[in-house]
């Protein structure tokens, strides 16, 4: 609260979504919908190439949401080369909730595949209990977590690039690509 | 591992004095779970400082990497999901030695000066000692010790001994980014830790304790646990002591009983001599067969 008793709120004119932050599904989201304004469902002033539009997976077909992240024992893909790094997380993993494992008839430490409509990876199951069903506009969602670090040679168990799943969308200002929100379908391998 | 004769204070399977002319601040590290991020930081620099590199394995669907501690591994994070008061607590611990001020290890071992006291509190292993009997494994209420298949011997964290003696603070220390783990004076290290629970007391953890586990005559090694209450969700033993058959391993009660029966066999020996005599042997008697009749054994018949 300021001195003349209400609240302030600033924009810069830059942004070129602007100029108040606004909420929009991502690209493959799945929900069909935007809860908050049905007619604009995603971001209008995303970099999108033509031809990619078609590589864009439905709900129906993959109805899983996947987010993609580094772990902590990891920076960036350098420590590919570090055996200390290897020995501390040796084989590539995905994480599912458990109500997700139990649907799918999955064990922890199961080989599972994973899908998208770009491409799939091949990964150990690590089922938790951190990742829960998410209830969105009435629908479960549930959330596959894919950390990256796999892919190429390195001193680990030999593992997929975890970027052959992801969406080819760069965001309305900086470009930044679309990798902590997209559609897969996982299945055991 | 470092050999620092003066500052022996216990030594295993040995009943001569230690030296004790010189004293020696007694240390602690202090490992604040509730600080910890679970990045592995240490683990790292303990084979990083030690020259360890454990197999690179295979993930069985844990963030525990190695599964378990090994002659290779030894500080181990582990990670466990535990519902506690209706909320999902994800519980990392830094498992390795506790460095107990009355080893269980120590008290097993039966190889004289493979495991030794120093009188800051270090229980370190000297392997060129050991015998790989794997006593200590069975001593140790934290079960830590590991027995290296390829040569025999037993190893586990020296809590950096090598550092510690030249002023230095164990690598996992120097390499932690949160302050999770903490190395001082164990008079410090216990204050710091009160400290910690006045705070995690405040921020609700109202069953938060300090893990110094008495039946082991407390350890050089203190946690902070924000769910105090519960040691074992961490995999921690709740009451950890050494077993009594442990305590009278070593006593005057199992020498007295070892040098009493020496004595009783050698006097049963004498009083058996004195009433049956000596063993005598039947004398060899010609046999029937192949011999030639004078009890000599059969040869070839080319010889």
């Amino acid at each position: 609260m300021n001195p003349e008793g209400v609240a302030r709120l600033f924009a810069l004119d830059k942004m070129n979504e602007g100029p108040f932050p606004e909420h929009y599904e991502p690209f493959e989201s799945p929900l069909d919908t935007n809860p908050l304004h049905a007619k604009v469902v995603s971001n209008p002033a995303a970099r999108i190439f033509k031809d990619d539009r078609d590589s864009f997976g439905t709900a129906k077909e993959f109805p899983y949401v996947a987010t993609t992240y580094r772990l902590t024992e990891h920076f960036h893909f350098w420590t590919k080369h570090t055996r200390t790094a290897a020995v501390l997380q040796p084989e590539q993993f995905v994480e599912i909730g458990e109500d997700l494992a139990r649907e799918k008839g999955i064990r922890q430490g199961d080989k599972i595949v994973v899908r998208s409509k770009r491409g799939m990876i091949k990964a150990k199951a690590l089922v938790t209990k951190r990742i829960t069903a998410l209830t969105v506009a009435g629908k479960a969602v549930h959330t596959v977590g894919i950390p990256i670090h796999w892919g190429f040679e390195g001193l680990t168990r030999p593992g997929y690039l975890a970027n052959t799943l992801t969406p080819f969308v760069g965001d309305g200002n900086v470009q930044t690509p679309e990798f902590k929100a997209f559609l897969v379908d996982i299945e055991r391998a | 591992m470092a050999l620092q004769s003066l500052d022996i204070k216990a030594r295993s399977a040995s009943t001569f004095a230690p030296p004790s002319a010189r004293t020696t601040l007694e240390v602690a590290k202090l490992i604040d779970v509730s600080r910890c991020i679970g990045c592995k930081a240490c683990q790292a620099a303990c084979m990083e400082w030690n020259d360890l590199r454990d197999a690179v394995g295979v993930n069985e669907g844990s963030y525990t990497n190695p599964p378990d501690l090994s002659d290779q591994t030894w500080t181990l994070m582990r990670f466990y999901e535990e519902q506690i008061q209706g909320s999902l607590q994800w519980l990392i611990l830094k498992d390795g030695c506790l460095h107990c001020a009355e080893p269980g290890c120590l008290k097993a071992c039966p190889a004289p000066g493979a495991i030794v006291q120093h009188s800051n509190g270090i229980v370190d292993f000297h392997e060129e000692s050991c015998i790989g009997c794997g006593y200590c494994i069975s001593g140790c209420p934290f079960n830590i010790p590991r027995l290296r298949k390829e040569d025999s011997k037993v190893y586990k964290c020296t809590l950096c001994s090598d550092r510690v003696a030249v002023g230095l603070e164990p690598a996992c220390i120097k390499a932690c980014p949160t302050q999770a783990l903490s190395f001082g004076s164990k008079e410090t290290m216990l204050a710091q830790a009160e400290h910690r629970l006045t705070d995690l007391h405040e921020r609700g953890f109202t069953k938060a304790a300090v893990y110094d586990p008495q039946g082991v005559g407390g350890t050089h090694v203190v946690y902070v646990l924000p769910h105090g209450d519960r040691p074992e969700a961490y995999g921690l033993p709740k009451d950890p002591s050494i077993g009594p058959l442990l305590a009278v391993w070593r006593s005057w009660v199992s020498r007295s009983l070892g040098v009493f029966t020496m004595f009783a066999v050698l006097v049963a020996g004498v009083f058996h001599y004195m009433k049956v005599g000596p063993l005598e042997e039947p004398r060899d008697e010609p046999r029937d067969g192949p011999g030639d009749g004078q009890g000599r054994p059969p040869r070839d018949a080319s010889s």
